[in-house]
C-alpha cells in the first residue's frame, strides 16, 4: 500500500521540481532586468518601461512556483523545537503530531485553492478565448492574430499605454500551486513525513 | 463571545500552535480564517479575506528586496568575504587582550552590512572564529558566546530581513528602516567590544585562563586592500545608494546582488552549479518569507476586524499607563515571546496589535521598528528556542561544547543587548536622527 502511494506521489514531486526550476529562472530574470534598468537610467538616461510591473508579476510567480517545492523539502517556516523534543523522548509517538499538523496545512491549502480557482477561471474568461467578442476589435483571419486580440481583451495589470500584462497566468499559477501544496500535504499525512521525505530524496537522486 | 474576545483567543491560539510546531503561515492563516468566520458568522467573508491575502499578499514592489538581498547575502558568503574581513581585523586586534573576540564582533558588524541574516553570520563565524579561539585556549563558553552574541548584528545592521519584514507590517519605507538601523547596530557593536576589552582587563579568566595572542601572519598592503575593498564597495553601493536616494532599496538590492556576483566571479569562488544553488536557496527563502507575510496580512486584517488594536489602546488609556510603563510591558512581552517563538513570528504577531497605540502616543513607527526588532532578537540568544545558539551548536563539530555552553556563553551578550535596547528606547533620536 505504501509502495503504491509512493508511486502516485512521485509525479507530483517531479512537477514541483519543474515549477521550482521555472521559479528559479524568474529570480535570475529579476536580477538582470533590475540591473538593466538601473544602468539604463543612470548611465544611458534610458530607463526600462514596465519594470515595476514586471517586479510585482515576478514576485507572485517566484512565490507560488516555489511554494510546492518548499513544502516538499520541509522548508515552510515552523519552529520545531517542541517536535524535536518529542522525537528524542518517544519514537512511537513522534509521527502522530506531525501528521496532524500536516493535515491542518492540507485543509488550509484546500480552503485557499477553493477560493482562488473561480478567480483564476474568471480571469481567463475575460479574454474570451474562442468566442467573438461583442465589444472588442474583431479577431483577424489567422489563429495567431485571433489569439493576440484575445490577449488584448484580458483583465490586465499595469498602466495602459506603458506596460500591461494579462493577470490570468499569475492567478492560474497561484491556483495550481495551492492545489499542488494541498496534494503534497495530503501525501505527507498518508505516508508520514519521514517516508515522504525519503521518497523525495530518492526521486532527486535519480 | 464578543469580537474582541475572539481576537484575543486567536492571538493566544496562534502563539500556542506555532510553539508546538504548526507551520507559521498555516497557523496565522487558519486561525484568522476561523476567527473571521466566528466573528461575522459568514463563511463568505472568511473566504473573501483569504482570497485577498493570497492574491494581493505578495504583490508589492518593495517585497522584491527579499529575493535580491538574499541573493547578495548568499553570494558574499560564497565569495568568502566574511572570513576576509575577519583575517584583517584579527591581525589589527592581535595586541588587545581578547583580540580574537573583538575581531569576531567587528567582522560580524561589517559582514552584517552585506547580509541580512543572523543565521548566515552565525554559521560563517562558527566555522572560522570558534576553532581559532579554542586553539588559543579561550574559554569555550566565551568563544561560542561571542559568535552567538555578534551574530544578531546581522539582523540589525542593514540590509536586514527583519527590518524588511517590519517595514511591511507597519507600512514604513524599507529605506528609512535600513537607515535607522545603522546607528543602533554600531552602538551594539561598540558595547560588545567594550565588554570584551573591559572583561579582558578586569577578569581575564572569563575569556580564558592563559589565552595566547593570535599569531596571524603579517598582511601586505595589497592583501589588506584585496580583503577589504570588495566589501567596502558593496556597502557603498547598498547603503550609499539608499542614503543618497540614488537607488531605491529594491534597486540597491539588485545592484548589490550583481556586484556580489562579479566579486565571486573574479575570485573564482562561483561555478554554474554554485550559482544555480544560490538561486534555488533564494527561491526557498523568498517563497517561505513572502507566503508568511501574505498570511500575516490576513492575521492583521482579522485583528483590525475584531477591533483588538483599538481595544488595547483604549484599555491602556483607561488605566493611565504612561510611556515608561507601556515600554516595560512591551519589552517584557518581547522577552517572553522570544523564549517561545522565532523573531519573524514575534514581529508579525505583536506589531499589528501595538501600531495603533504607538501612533496615538505620537511616537515614530520607524523607531518602534528598531525597538521591536532588537527586542525580538534577544530571543535568538535565550533558551529554549535561541535559533542562533542552535545554529552554532549544529555547525560546530565539537562534542565537548554542549548546547548549554552556547546558551551560557551567549547570556552576557543577551544582557548587553537589553541594556542597549533600554538606551535606544530612552533616546529615540539615536535611531531616527539619521533620517533628518
Amino acid at each position: 500500500m505504501t509502495e503504491f502511494l509512493r508511486r502516485i506521489f512521485l509525479p507530483f514531486v517531479r512537477v514541483a521540481g519543474y515549477a521550482n526550476t521555472v521559479g528559479t529562472l524568474v529570480i535570475f530574470a529579476l536580477v538582470v532586468i533590475m540591473n538593466a534598468d538601473v544602468i539604463g537610467r543612470g548611465l544611458l538616461h534610458a530607463p526600462l518601461h514596465g519594470v515595476v510591473e514586471f517586479v510585482v508579476f515576478s514576485l507572485a510567480l517566484i512565490v507560488f512556483l516555489q511554494l510546492p517545492d518548499v513544502v516538499l523539502h520541509n522548508r515552510l517556516m515552523r519552529s520545531d523545537g517542541f517536535l524535536q523534543i518529542l522525537d528524542r523522548s518517544n519514537s512511537a509517538f513522534r509521527e502522530g503530531p506531525r501528521r496532524i499538523i500536516d493535515l491542518s496545512a492540507c485543509v488550509f491549502m484546500a480552503l485557499a485553492a477553493w477560493t482562488i480557482w473561480p478567480e483564476a477561471i474568471d480571469s481567463i474568461e475575460t479574454c474570451e478565448f474562442g468566442s467573438m467578442s461583442t465589444f472588442a476589435e474583431a479577431a483577424g483571419g489567422s489563429t495567431f492574430a485571433g489569439l493576440m486580440t484575445a490577449f488584448g481583451r484580458c483583465e490586465y495589470f499595469g498602466t495602459p499605454g506603458i506596460f500591461t500584462a494579462p493577470w490570468w497566468p499569475v492567478k492560474l499559477v497561484i491556483a495550481l500551486s495551492l492545489t499542488l501544496c494541498m496534494i503534497i500535504f495530503a501525501f505527507k499525512v498518508l505516508l508520514g513525513s519521514d517516508a515522504a521525505q525519503a521518497a523525495v530524496a530518492r526521486e532527486n537522486a535519480e | 463571545m464578543s469580537p474582541v474576545e475572539i481576537g484575543m483567543v486567536s492571538v493566544i491560539a496562534i502563539v500556542v500552535l506555532v510553539y508546538i510546531g504548526v507551520y507559521i503561515p498555516i497557523a496565522l492563516g487558519l486561525v484568522s480564517f476561523i476567527s473571521i468566520w466566528a466573528i461575522s458568522g459568514k463563511a463568505l467573508l472568511s473566504f473573501n479575506f483569504l482570497k485577498v491575502a493570497v492574491l494581493n499578499g505578495v504583490n508589492e514592489y518593495s517585497f522584491a528586496t527579499i529575493p535580491l538581498f538574499t541573493v547578495m547575502g548568499l553570494l558574499v558568503s560564497r565569495a568568502g568575504l566574511g572570513s576576509d574581513i575577519y583575517t584583517v581585523l584579527n591581525r589589527a586586534f592581535r595586541v588587545v587582550t581578547g583580540g580574537v573576540g573583538v575581531a569576531t564582533v567587528g567582522a560580524n558588524a561589517v559582514f552584517a552590512a552585506v547580509t541580512g541574516s543572523s543565521i548566515a553570520s552565525a554559521s560563517v563565524f562558527t566555522r572560522i572564529a570558534v576553532p581559532e579561539m579554542r586553539k588559543l585556549d579561550y574559554n569555550k563558553r566565551f568563544a561560542v558566546g561571542v559568535v552567538a552574541g555578534s551574530s544578531v548584528l546581522g539582523m540589525i545592521i542593514p540590509p536586514s530581513a527583519m527590518l524588511i519584514i517590519y517595514s511591511f507590517v507597519a507600512e514604513q519605507s524599507v529605506g528609512d528602516m535600513f537607515l535607522a538601523g545603522v546607528v543602533p547596530g554600531l552602538i551594539l557593536t561598540a558595547a560588545y567590544i567594550a565588554w570584551i576589552v573591559i572583561a579582558g582587563r578586569v577578569s581575564p579568566a572569563y575569556l580564558g585562563k592563559d589565552i595566547n595572542a593570535a599569531d596571524t601572519p603579517e598582511l601586505t598592503t595589497f592583501e589588506i586592500l584585496d580583503k577589504t575593498v570588495p566589501i567596502a564597495v558593496l556597502v557603498l553601493i547598498v547603503l550609499g545608494g539608499i542614503y543618497t536616494g540614488w537607488l531605491t532599496p529594491v534597486e540597491a538590492g539588485a545592484a548589490g546582488a550583481l556586484a556580489a556576483f562579479v566579486i565571486a566571479l573574479l575570485r573564482r569562488r562561483i561555478t554554474w552549479h554554485g550559482l544555480w544553488q544560490t538561486a534555488l536557496e533564494t527561491g526557498y527563502i523568498t517563497a517561505s518569507i513572502l507566503f508568511l507575510i501574505a498570511m500575516a496580512s490576513l492575521y492583521s486584517r482579522m485583528l483590525g476586524y475584531a477591533g483588538l488594536p483599538n481595544e488595547l489602546n483604549a484599555f491602556l488609556a483607561e488605566h493611565n499607563l504612561g510611556f515608561v510603563a507601556i515600554m516595560v510591558v512591551y519589552v517584557l512581552l518581547m522577552l517572553f515571546l522570544g523564549t517561545l517563538l522565532d523573531t519573524a513570528s514575534i514581529i508579525l504577531i505583536v506589531v499589528p496589535l501595538f501600531i495603533t497605540l504607538v501612533e496615538s502616543m505620537g511616537m515614530s513607527l520607524v523607531w518602534f521598528g528598531i525597538i521591536t526588532v532588537i527586542g525580538a532578537e534577544i530571543g535568538l540568544l535565550t533558551p529554549p528556542l535561541g535559533i542562533s545558539c542552535f545554529v552554532i551548536k549544529a555547525t560546530l563539530n565539537d562534542q565537548s561544547i554542549s548546547l548549554k555552553d552556547v546558551f551560557m556563553g551567549a547570556l552576557p551578550f543577551a544582557f548587553i543587548m537589553l541594556l542597549v535596547l533600554i538606551i535606544l528606547i530612552a533616546y529615540p533620536n539615536l535611531s531616527i536622527g539619521i533620517l533628518g
